[in-house]
Formats: structure tokens, sequence, C-alpha cells
């Protein structure tokens, strides 16, 4: 699974996610059809995540994907997205992952552990502040020990 | 007789598994005997389906349930926000006990 970190002033949630969704289709990861299904999806089932630093998550059905990848963009300032608890409420997020995952059990696996991994101060730390290649080589190292743990059980 | 719980979300990806993980953990922990399912809510559209939803004793959702849900519904996002875990859980234990 690829991992791309990019960081860009975007104007709004849906700006975010097109050059999340853009970023990936440029890698080969996605199909074209992707930015509209994340974006579509996350009209109905909102992604923003009220956690210790408010991030949003947005992905698109299996589908989409030709390869699993994860894409990180960091908002040089706040974007709000609507909340996933709450659409009626926004948080503003300082960070978005778009999970591109070709199956589910790789999107639930993702999910699991960045779910876990948004519990951890120094993890989001590093998120904020590492420069973006030492980022993605510390996202690699970090999101994908669940994996490597599959491969050597089976 | 036990109580049935129904842990949801939105479009099923992760956050209904791991809320359904922290809260079989706490059952087990606190000897409460009880079953559990989840599910995410893009399976339940209309309300022939909230029927499925109403079934159950309580609800535990991160996401907003359609009003033909009658059934007491809890906010579940704390359980994987890192904030205030302990206070869901508790919710869950009373209204489990009631």
């Amino acid at each position: 699974m690829e991992v791309l970190v990019i960081e860009k002033e975007c104007g709004s949630w849906k700006e975010a996610i097109t050059c999340m969704a853009d970023t990936l289709y440029k890698s080969g990861l996605v199909y074209r059809e992707y930015g509209k299904a994340c974006i579509d999806r996350e009209e109905i089932f909102p992604t923003g995540f009220p956690g210790l630093v408010p991030v949003a998550l947005p992905h698109a059905n299996v589908c989409y994907v030709k390869k699993s990848g994860l894409c990180l963009l960091r908002f040089p300032k706040d974007i709000p997205f609507r909340r996933m608890d709450d659409p009626d409420q926004q948080v503003n997020c300082k960070m978005a992952f778009c999970a591109a995952m070709d199956s589910g059990n790789g999107h639930l696996e993702l999910f699991k552990d960045l779910l876990t991994n948004f519990q951890d101060p120094d993890f989001l730390n590093q998120c904020l502040k590492l420069p973006v290649e030492e980022l993605q080589i510390y996202l690699e190292r970090r999101l994908f020990i669940h994996e490597e743990k599959i491969a050597v059980g089976t | 007789m036990k109580k049935r719980i129904l842990v949801l979300c939105g479009a099923g990806i992760g956050s209904s598994t791991a809320m359904f993980e922290i809260i079989d953990d706490f059952c087990k922990r606190e000897h409460i005997q009880v079953s559990i399912d989840k599910a995410a809510l893009l399976d339940f559209r209309g309300d022939q389906e909230c029927e499925v939803i109403n079934s159950y004793d309580i609800v535990v959702s991160i996401t907003k349930v359609p009003a033909a849900v009658k059934v007491k519904v809890i906010n579940g996002i704390d359980l994987i926000t890192g904030f205030g875990a302990e206070e869901v859980l508790d919710e869950i234990k009373t209204c489990l006990q009631a």
C-alpha cells in the first residue's frame, strides 16, 4: 500500500477531497471517478472526526480503487468538515486522511489502525509537525505494522 | 434475557468495529451478559429497515440515526476520540441495567 503526503491550502472540504483524489489518481491508485465518489459519500455520511486533533477521513467504495493507497493532506489553515456523529455541526480539521483501499477488509484494518493512532498525541503531533517527506516514511512504518502481523500470522 | 446492543456507523467501515471491540471488552470486564451486533446505517434505508434497529435495546451510534429509530440511542463518538470513553461506557452500563 502506497502512502502519499501533501500539504496545500484549500478553500473547502470539497476542494480538499478533490486535491487528494487527484494525487491518488496521478499515482495510478484510483479511477478518475474516485474523487466524485468520495464527495458524494461525504455529503451523505460526513467524516469529520472530532478527536484530540480533528481530522477528516473521506473515502469511497472499493470499486473506484485500482491499488490500495492513503493520501494525507495537511492544511496550513483549518478546513471545516461536517461531523460524522452530527452532520449539522462542523469541526475544523487540521488534516485529512483519504483512504483508497481495494478490499473491504483492507479498509477495516486501515481504519481500525488510524482510529487507534488518533488517540495517541505523539502520533498526531508527528503528523502535524514532520516535514512532508519524513512524514511519509513515518506513516509507512507506523501504519503497516498490522499488515505485517497478518502476513506473519498466515 | 440478555439485552441486545447495536453498534452503528455511517458507511460501515472500521469505526463500528472499533466501537464493538471497546464495548465488548468493557462488558466482559464488568461481567455484563449482553449480545452485541454491528452494522452500517447505509444498510438501513427506509422505515421498514428501522424496525430491525428498533428491535434492539440500545443503539450506540457515531452517525445520526433516522427519526424512525425509537429505541435509546447513545452517541458513541467519544469511545474512539480519546475524550471521555468511560462516560459513554458508564451510560451504556446504566442503560443495560435499567
